[in-house]
């Protein structure tokens, strides 16, 4: 069945919005006042979010008449960009079902996030100049998951890189935070080489980067199960690494909270690092006929989830726990594509968008109050002074934990759900997700508690400007926390009573369930008390946690240090992360950087070409003493070197 | 000889153009007094030149759809030819409008200066549009001669000298290979026509001793191109060099060596690929990774960019390795216009990149270095922004040119089943991104340790990078006119 396309001209507003805004601020931003400035990029955002809820009343409209017309979807093409040797790509968006649901999170958490800053970095002297790239970064992230190939895709995934890199650099003048952003990029890179090669092994294989001509031909070309598409799925996957942290390459993320406060929550938490979890579902029919390359993005979901859960459990920095709990979820959602359940993963996608975006923007506000400083050991007591961002990060606080009714419980238990019952799930995938729970709800009590409950341990002159935010702040955390409340209740399982709308409504467009592929054979129907034990086990586990935070940061606070004193190597291993950061030192940037510093560049260059020329002797020493006038001059050992150059050509052709 | 062949002179008109330009440019020495190294005839140089450049693009945009043969066989012209000359052409415009400062500045006349620039440009002309490897040879020694001279002109810099001795030196070395080379041919197919060459190749009568020729007349070329191993020259004479010559070697030199490499290996060496592009995939890979791993260590960024120019030409190599022997001549093929579209790119990213230094060096303070550089991004902001781009274009990052240049090469290489050849080039302009980001940073986000001086306004300058600021975006975001023109061009490849 063909997807039906139905041209809707006014969605490139939704791209173009935000760019205009990029584009007016950095022409005039220097003369507008502040405060218009601020309004201008939140209403260009505003504006792609409207657009975007325009576009997905009329999908709504579409999709209700009958069942051929299911997988019709909006689209509007601008220009063909490239025509060359059987490649053709246009700029082209599509707004289907699954890019519906990116619009409007990517859309509406962006947009209280620009009102959010207008408040936050008010005082900041380049508040242009970051309502700028904030801006071009709504515009790359709207491309990506508007893009209806995936050569625009990659535009809009290298954009919002450029844009993070922007951003996380922002505070200029500290070499540390120019470092985060520098690492940030590079890291990125070694994935986006992963995805830049698998579309061309897509296109190379297929004869087209479009993505429903990708979905319609892929079954009928690829082999399912060969060495090809699972060699593509895991380029892909690479790339998804890169840009949504995780194991190997999540060890930008945590270093990028360098960058203000409102970017953790937009960039790092809520979209972009969201992209590659977006990217997988939206090549799922590739997925599905690589098992083995599903099967690497489950585990390394699942490793991700706990590894990055454990290092939370000990971090003192607010940013930091939120940082590498935002690297633990995104495990999950990895590890729900890959055991299949791609609606669940887009489901926590969502979710997490908002009570992640919520807890670092009340992560922003707290840092605000405490006059700048983000260590935890020297809060406490924040309650009384700020309620509104309390309650807020509480809410949010009780969805990450997995805490009914709240929105995480809902689509982190689909995923624990499906990770135990799909025909590609394991019960090992399930008890590292479940035990990552516990952990979650641990470490994220903790820092409520240690943050907002007990005596202020802040010294006099921060205590004194305690205070709770101004409007502009709080009316954003008010809105995420209203939607870390409801926003599961699109999803709730039938086995609750619900009609699991969020999974119907996602479901023409995953392989699995419109009979375009089927390589999950067999699979199996449990009992449904079997689904009540699972619910009612990650509810336990989660209650657990917060119990465990409450006897060791309420009731008996000194027991967190007895414990890190009797086990000292432990905790000094979990808080320095792994020492993963050392290791890659050690084991990659520096053999690389000796490796092209003397072998290459030094050996290659100037030593071996000397020793050749000390080695033929007498006869080039005459030359040699003509060289040396040349300052350092080399010449006889370039002509040398030339020389070997045309023996081995000459060889490689003759023999 | 019977009688001197038939000459369609009007189809010569841009080479008579850019040589009347030529010889007019050393009469400014004459015409102005003090030896023409007034402001007067420094701007009068820039002026003749830029104007008869734009006359002789003129005389090639009208002949675009012209295919004929003239001088005996011994030129071609057709629309391959062609897109190489306007794009020589431009190139060099742009590096006059780089010049007009700096050229004030050496003590050479302009008159030598400009005349140079333009003998060369006539070289590089006559190289893309030779159908004979003897005319070939002639071009490359007028344009190389004159780059020579170039590299080391205003005696004052020292190691101007020095580069300029070494280009020589190596390029008179690689000179004698490639007339050896020729020479050998000539003794075993019986020709020095390209297309004569291709019937004449019999390995099984001229057997090594062709492979031997054939092997000598394209390490000439390579030379040019600074492939590595022969590309040791490169570093001192790119950093010896008045900045926008150095500009003008990385650009023009090296797309007129990679126009008269395609025509080789297309007319005359095809029966032979599948000798040389296993040769051409050892190159590219050796000199993509060399050149991107010593441009990670280079302080300077002149020297910086032209190891990053070592492994652009790596790239390319990529492509010359991917080419179709049975596409040629036949259908379009993709590696072949993927070069094209690519020398394109590069030419404007480069031009950009080196115009950004000139500019910035133009406050009486030297801006050479890494430590130079430092928190000019927000000192001078436009040239901040333009020098942010040209680097993200080198690096290959969407949407500029240099990403779609780099998919091309790549894409041409997996279309050809090179996968280990594409997933090495694309790993290498993953590691390039190290060093090209590492000039924003410099310009963004460290401080300057003292005072940064304000920058007098340069029109030509301005207008160069502009310029090519246009083109980055133009070819990065509607790129199919080039497309078409580039498939188009190598059609006629036979």
């Amino acid at each position: 069945m063909e997807p039906l396309a139905v041209q809707y001209d006014i969605l490139r507003w939704i791209v173009l919005s935000p760019l205009l805004g990029a584009v007016v601020i950095s022409l005039l931003g220097r003369t507008l006042p502040r405060k218009l400035t601020g309004t201008i990029a939140s209403a260009a955002v505003g504006v792609s979010f409207f657009i975007g809820l325009a576009a997905f009343i009329k999908l709504k409209g579409l999709a209700g008449h009958g069942h051929g017309e299911q997988a019709a979807f909006l689209s509007d093409t601008l220009y063909r960009w490239l025509a060359v040797g059987g490649l053709s790509v246009d700029v082209a968006f599509a707004f289907d079902r699954l890019s519906a649901v990116m619009v409007l999170v990517v859309a509406g958490v962006s947009a209280l996030i620009h009102i959010y800053s207008m408040g936050y970095m008010a005082h900041d002297k380049s508040y242009w100049r970051y309502f700028a790239y904030l801006n071009l970064f709504v515009f790359f992230m709207l491309v990506l998951v508007l893009a209806d190939n995936a050569v625009v895709m990659f535009v809009g995934w290298e954009g919002v890189g450029l844009c993070s890199y922007l951003l996380i650099g922002f505070w200029f003048e500290d070499p540390e935070k120019a470092y985060a952003g520098k690492k940030a990029f590079i890291v990125n890179r070694i994935g986006d080489f992963g995805f830049l090669l698998g579309i061309i092994l897509i296109f190379w294989t297929l004869g087209t980067v479009n993505f429903n001509e990708i979905a319609g031909q892929a079954p009928a070309v690829l082999v399912a199960g060969g060495s090809l598409a699972t060699l593509i799925c895991l380029l892909l996957f690479l790339g998804a690494t890169g840009k949504s942290a995780q194991i190997p390459l999540y060890v930008w993320l945590p270093d990028a909270m360098a960058g203000p406060t409102p970017v953790s929550a937009l960039i790092h938490a809520a979209t972009m690092v969201t992209a590659g979890v977006y990217m997988i579902v939206r090549l799922n029919v590739l997925y599905l006929l690589a098992p083995a390359a599903m099967c690497v993005v489950a585990v390394v979901g699942a490793a991700t989830a706990i590894y990055a859960a454990s290092i939370g459990l000990v971090q003192n920095d607010i940013k930091k726990v939120l940082a590498y709990s935002t690297v633990s979820q995104l495990g999950y959602m990895f590890l729900a594509v890959g055991v299949g359940a791609f609606s669940a993963g887009i489901f926590h996608l969502m979710t997490h968008a908002f009570f992640k975006a919520l807890l670092f923007l009340g992560s922003g506000s707290v840092i605000h109050a405490m006059s700048g400083k983000q260590d935890i050991r020297e809060m406490g007591g924040l309650k009384k002074k700020m309620p509104v961002t309390y309650w807020t990060f509480l809410f949010a606080t009780l969805a990450i934990a997995g805490i009914p009714p709240f929105a995480g419980f809902f689509s982190k238990d689909e995923i624990l759900w499906k990770a135990f019952s799909s025909p590609q799930g394991h019960w090992g995938l399930w008890l590292i997700g479940f035990a990552a729970a516990g952990m979650t709800a641990f470490y994220m009590f903790r820092l409520v508690f240690l943050t907002f409950h007990g005596q202020c341990r802040a010294d006099e002159k921060t205590k004194s400007h305690l205070h709770e935010s101004p409007y502009l702040m709080t009316v954003p955390l008010m809105v995420l926390g209203v939607l870390s409340v409801i926003g599961g209740f699109v999803g709730i399982p039938e086995i609750l009573g619900g009609g699991n709308g969020f999974h119907h409504w996602l479901a023409p467009l995953l392989g699995n369930e419109n009979g375009a592929v089927q390589v999950s054979a067999g699979v199996q129907h449990w009992p449904h008390a079997v689904e009540y034990t699972m619910i009612a086990l990650s509810v336990a586990v989660a209650v657990a946690g917060i119990f465990g935070a409450w006897v060791f940061y309420i009731k008996q606070p000194e027991k967190p240090k007895q414990l890190a004193e009797r086990w000292p190597l432990l905790h000094q291993l979990v808080y320095n992360k792994y020492y993963i950061d050392e290791i890659y030192n050690v084991f990659i940037v520096q053999p690389i950087k000796l490796t092209s510093t003397f072998l290459l560049w030094k050996i290659f260059d100037a030593g071996v070409i000397d020793g050749v020329v000390n080695l033929t002797g007498s006869s080039v020493r005459g030359l040699g003493r003509v060289a040396a006038r040349l300052q350092n001059g080399y010449a006889q050992a370039y002509a040398v070197t030339f020389l070997i150059g045309v023996l081995l050509l000459i060889g490689s052709f003759v023999w | 000889m019977t009688g001197f062949p038939s000459i369609s002179w009007n189809l010569l008109l841009p080479q008579i153009v850019l040589l009347s330009t030529a010889l007019f440019l050393l009469l400014l020495a004459v015409i102005y007094r003090g030896g023409g190294r007034s402001r007067g005839a420094t701007v009068a140089g820039a002026v003749f030149s830029l104007l008869g450049l734009g006359v002789a693009a003129f005389m090639a945009l009208a002949q675009y759809d012209t295919v004929a043969d003239t001088f005996g066989a011994m030129l071609r012209l057709d629309p391959f030819s062609t897109f190489f000359t306007l794009l020589i052409i431009g190139g060099a415009a742009l590096c006059v409008l780089l010049s007009v400062r700096e050229a004030g500045g050496l003590k050479a006349m302009a008159g030598e200066y400009y005349a140079l620039l333009i003998f060369s440009v006539l070289g590089m002309v006559v190289m893309v549009t030779a159908a004979d490897l003897l005319v070939i040879f002639i071009g490359l020694e007028t344009m190389s001669l004159a780059v020579y001279i170039l590299v080391g002109i205003g005696g004052e810099r020292e190691n101007g000298a020095e580069g300029s001795l070494k280009y020589f030196l190596i390029g008179a070395f690689a000179s004698a290979f490639l007339i050896y080379g020729i020479a050998l041919l000539l003794g075993t197919t019986g020709t020095t026509r390209l297309d004569g060459i291709a019937s004449g190749l019999n390995l099984a009568e001229g057997g090594s001793l062709q492979l031997v020729a054939v092997a000598l007349v394209l390490i000439g070329f390579l030379f040019k191109i600074a492939a590595v191993p022969f590309h040791m020259w490169a570093p001192d004479a790119y950093e010896g060099a008045p900045t926008p010559i150095t500009a003008f070697m990385a650009v023009a030199v090296k797309a007129s060596a990679f126009a008269v490499l395609l025509r080789v290996l297309n007319v005359s060496l095809l029966p032979l690929a599948d000798y040389w592009l296993p040769v051409m995939w050892t190159l590219a890979v050796l000199t993509m990774t060399v050149g991107n791993l010593a441009a990670i260590f280079q302080g300077n960024i002149k020297r910086m960019l032209a190891y990053s120019s070592i492994a652009h030409a790596g790239y390319l190599l990529v492509a010359l390795a991917s080419i179709d022997p049975a596409a040629a001549g036949v259908g379009n093929d993709p590696a072949m216009a993927s070069v094209l579209f690519y020398l394109t790119v590069y030419t404007l990213m480069n031009v950009g990149a080196f115009g950004v230094l000139i500019y910035l060096g133009g406050g009486g303070r030297q801006m050479e270095t890494l430590e130079q550089i430092k928190g000019t991004g927000f000192r001078y902001p436009l040239l901040g922004v333009a020098m942010t781009v040209f680097m993200f274009s080198l690096a290959g990052i969407p949407p500029t040119g240099g990403f779609l240049g780099k998919f091309y090469v790549f894409s041409a290489a997996v279309n050809r089943g090179l996968i280990s050849l594409a997933i090495i080039g694309v790993l290498n302009s993953a590691a390039s991104a190290y060093y090209y980001i590492r000039v924003t940073v410099q310009m963004y986000m460290r401080q300057s340790d003292e005072q940064l001086p304000g920058l007098p306004f340069s029109l030509p300058l301005a207008a160069a990078v502009l310029l090519a600021l246009y083109g980055v975006f133009q070819l990065g975001i509607a790129p199919s006119d080039l497309l078409t023109a580039a498939d188009r061009a190598v059609l006629f490849l036979r």
